[in-house]
């Protein structure tokens, strides 16, 4: 049995002519919780609408507990396994929270009423209430219940804190990373918000134009990637040959930064050699990671 | 619960076309004629007036028909488009199930409105009652049901490619080209769905058009199967 939720092999989809994605690889551990992070239009919402089974794929293959996520009946067992929260969170208009908390429930043998009890109260969920008189950061929390409550070994939850105050995204990230401590359960969410990702994610993929173009754990990554600024006395009239494990250049006159990846000392001690060079050292937080990448890319 | 959710997502919709449907009823009641009944005269020339009723209650199968993938709510203009279509979709059942259970609450929806129409018939057209029985009427009304059938799963194909506004207008359109059509067609007289609910229907021939009924039974699940093989291949 696969130790991997969530596989991904070459995945290709194109919309008119255009892709959206283009050759993903993509794995997602169980009992991980993974930040999915792109740009928009990068092919985070693609992904995940293939992984549900709501977009068949042109080429590659995309398998959710080793099961296919394209084949109609592997997908029923699919969903019966799995959370999912889309990003627009929309639920019945003529529906109230206990209705539909009845009509989801009915479909869930496994449903944990416990879950259920505890969220209606910490997310300050009236029963009563129709979803149209919810607000955006409610029906969040609401179809977070929904997906919690019906004890689903994997959540899927595309822009999650979208709509939420900053203390219901705190509560929720504290939740999230509760839910996957205490039940074991995968998260694979897509974010914008990098410090939310970076607060919670114990993995990354950032994908862009359709394919991932880093992936790992948050922390490895954060001790990899390291910045160097180097000043130095005077221009170097040719281009500085760096060794293996530089990731970016930039230079601007005297002042050059290097963006390192790997093998870390020994492009510190080339630096160091420099003539008349005063060298800086800055770790590297998930936003300028991202943002790194994707100016780039 | 699909059958429930179905149910709460088409309850306005029946009221809207039960009100469509005694809409006749209360027109010919409020507003009576100089001399009584304007239709005054034989059965047989009552058939192209029941005709052109059964023409007007076929809008009613193809208004209650539905895909149950999208959500058809009510009173969208002030909430908005829905994009519930995807917890719809998220949810452990097959597509198959999904289709399934919106056309058996909307089949059921149909045949319980089409109920007037035997009682619009009895109203509007007093000179019918002598002519028809009470075991008339419910062959009428067994009629009805069973060739609407055929127009109703019209209504879940169209459902299943159209949005609410289109799948509305073309289904309406599509009652009047398809009774031009079949009026003018090269086919049987019993593939006439119109004809069996109007002219040539238990009111006047006092039996029930079984070969009419099969085809429209026919129709109507071919159709369906063309719906389901949409339904499983749509990407949403």
């Amino acid at each position: 049995m696969t130790d991997q939720v969530i596989e991904a092999r070459e995945l290709r989809k194109s919309f008119k002519g255009q892709p959206a994605l283009a050759g993903l690889n993509l794995e997602v551990p169980a009992g991980s919780i993974f930040g999915f992070l792109g740009r928009n239009g990068a092919g985070k919402t693609t992904t995940i609408r293939t992984l549900m089974g709501l977009l068949k794929p042109d080429g590659g293959d995309a398998c959710v507990f080793g099961l296919p996520a394209g084949d109609l009946t592997a997908g029923i067992e699919i969903r019966r396994r799995t959370g999912f929260v889309m990003e627009d969170k929309e639920l019945y208009p003529y529906m109230t929270v206990e209705q539909i908390l009845r009509f989801t429930r009915s479909f869930f043998p496994a449903w944990r009423t416990d879950l259920e009890k505890k969220y209606l109260k910490l997310f300050d969920l009236s029963s009563s209430r129709k979803i149209p008189d919810l607000s955006k950061g409610m029906r969040s929390k609401l179809m977070l219940l929904l997906a919690i409550s019906h004890g689903a070994e994997l959540l899927i939850l595309d822009e999650p804190t979208e709509g939420l105050d900053p203390v219901g995204v705190e509560d929720l990230l504290r939740e999230l990373v509760s839910i996957s401590a205490a039940e074991g359960s995968t998260i694979f969410f897509s974010s914008h918000q990098l410090e939310e990702v970076e607060q919670i994610a114990d993995r990354i993929c950032i994908i862009d134009h359709g394919a991932a173009v880093v992936t790992g754990s948050l922390d490895d990554l954060k001790t990899r990637y390291r910045r160097l600024r180097i000043v130095l006395r005077e221009e170097i009239p040719s281009p500085i040959q760096w060794g293996m494990g530089v990731e970016r250049l930039r230079q601007h006159g005297r002042m050059v930064e290097v963006l390192v990846s790997d093998n870390f000392d020994t492009i510190l001690k080339q630096a160091q050699s420099l003539p008349g060079s005063s060298v800086e050292c800055f770790p590297v937080n998930l936003k300028e990671i991202f943002l790194e990448y994707v100016r780039s890319n | 619960m699909l059958w429930y959710k179905n149910w709460l997502e088409t309850r306005f919709r029946i009221v809207f076309m039960l009100l469509f449907a005694m809409f006749p009823i209360a027109l010919h009641t409020l507003t009576p004629l100089p001399g009584g009944s304007a239709h005054q005269g034989s059965a047989v020339e009552m058939r192209g007036a029941v005709g052109f009723f059964a023409l007007y209650y076929s809008i009613i199968p193809l208004a209650l028909a539905g895909s149950g993938i999208k959500t058809q709510s009510p009173f969208r203009a002030t909430k908005g488009l829905h994009g519930s279509m995807y917890f719809t979709l998220s949810l452990p059942v097959s597509r198959f199930q999904l289709l399934a259970a919106r056309v058996s609450v909307g089949m059921l929806e149909t045949i319980l409105v089409l109920a007037i129409l035997p009682c619009a018939i009895w109203t509007i057209f007093p000179p019918l009652r002598n002519y028809v029985t009470g075991s008339d009427l419910l062959k009428y009304w067994l009629t009805v049901s069973i060739c609407a059938f055929a127009l109703h799963f019209l209504g879940v194909l169209l459902s299943t490619v159209l949005d609410d506004l289109w799948q509305n207008w073309t289904s309406i359109f599509g009652v009047f080209f398809l009774r031009w059509i079949l009026s003018r067609a090269p086919l049987p007289e019993s593939a006439n769905i119109f004809r069996a609910m109007g002219e040539s229907s238990p009111l006047f021939t006092h039996s029930l058009p079984w070969t009419t009924m099969g085809f429209s039974l026919a129709v109507a699940a071919v159709l369906f199967l063309i719906s389901m093989r949409v339904v499983e291949r749509r990407e949403y």
